[in-house]
């Protein structure tokens, strides 16, 4: 146990931030969603009502999905992206997909190298050889996709609060609502990426490795502390 | 061999939960259409 712990301290510790967030958002929200029906003349709802409304789940869904756009952007602007002095970034110069001999596939494939980067090609090796991008993009997707259709439950029910006419799904996918919620999460996300590529060109965190060493030039890339 | 079955519990747990939010956000959503 005690080893389980030390060997996965980070998912352990974001996944304890992560379920007391949504707890607080959960408890908060419904406060907030009661305050609204009131105002509006209507009846208090309990937690559990609240938690299966679209209001809910869009307002986690429209959060989710910015955060594995963001991730997917990261991983596929890196490849081809250079930015000169982060640690986020390869070496100017190395921009692309790099040949099969630095990517240690195939014939260069060391011990312990998973069983389809072994391959010498095939669907297979390019399905793994994209896999982290592939994955984050299908989460973004379907995180995307739960918002449109949590987001449009939650549009009509206000609407039919307000005695206005109810849209379709399409109508809501192209409503404002829609998309001030996606884009005000999107801004966010790439302020956040552009500022970690570009801050740690001269800042440093002591033992992260997510910046360089304290002791490492400005305009050293790609190197992790 | 039992810290790589630890990790991979850990991949799976949180694969399990990110596909679950999503299938919760969709039903909910479809339930109330």
């Amino acid at each position: 146990m005690r080893r389980f712990v030390r060997d996965n301290g980070i998912a352990l510790f974001f996944g304890v931030l992560l379920l007391g967030s949504l707890a607080g958002q959960a408890i908060s929200g419904h406060a907030e969603y009661n305050n609204q029906q009131v105002a509006h003349g209507g009846a208090e709802v309990g937690l559990g009502h609240y938690l299966t409304s679209g209001s809910f789940a869009t307002d986690v869904m429209e959060n989710w999905q910015s955060e594995f756009l963001q991730f997917s952007l990261f991983i596929f602007a890196t490849i081809w992206f250079v930015q000169r002095g982060s640690p986020e970034s390869k070496e100017p110069g190395k921009g692309g997909r790099e040949s099969d001999e630095e990517q240690r596939l195939g014939r260069w494939a060391g011990r312990g190298a998973p069983a389809p980067a072994r391959r010498a090609g095939g669907l297979l090796r390019v399905l793994y050889e994209n896999s982290l991008l592939l994955v984050m993009l299908l989460i973004w997707l379907g995180t995307w996709f739960a918002q449109s259709v949590s987001g449009h439950s939650a549009y009509n029910a206000d609407q039919l609060s307000h005695h206005e006419p109810t849209v379709s799904w399409v109508g809501y996918v192209g409503s404002a609502d829609f998309w001030s919620r996606t884009l005000q999460n999107w801004q966010s996300e790439f302020l956040a990426l552009g500022s970690m590529a570009v801050l740690a060109i001269y800042l440093r965190q002591r033992g992260s490795p997510e910046s360089k060493p304290v002791g490492a030039p400005h305009d050293a890339t790609g190197v992790e502390g | 061999m039992s810290c790589r079955v630890d990790v991979r519990a850990t991949f799976i747990t949180y694969l399990v939960f990110i596909f679950g939010g999503i299938a919760y956000a969709v039903t909910i959503g479809l339930l109330h259409q």
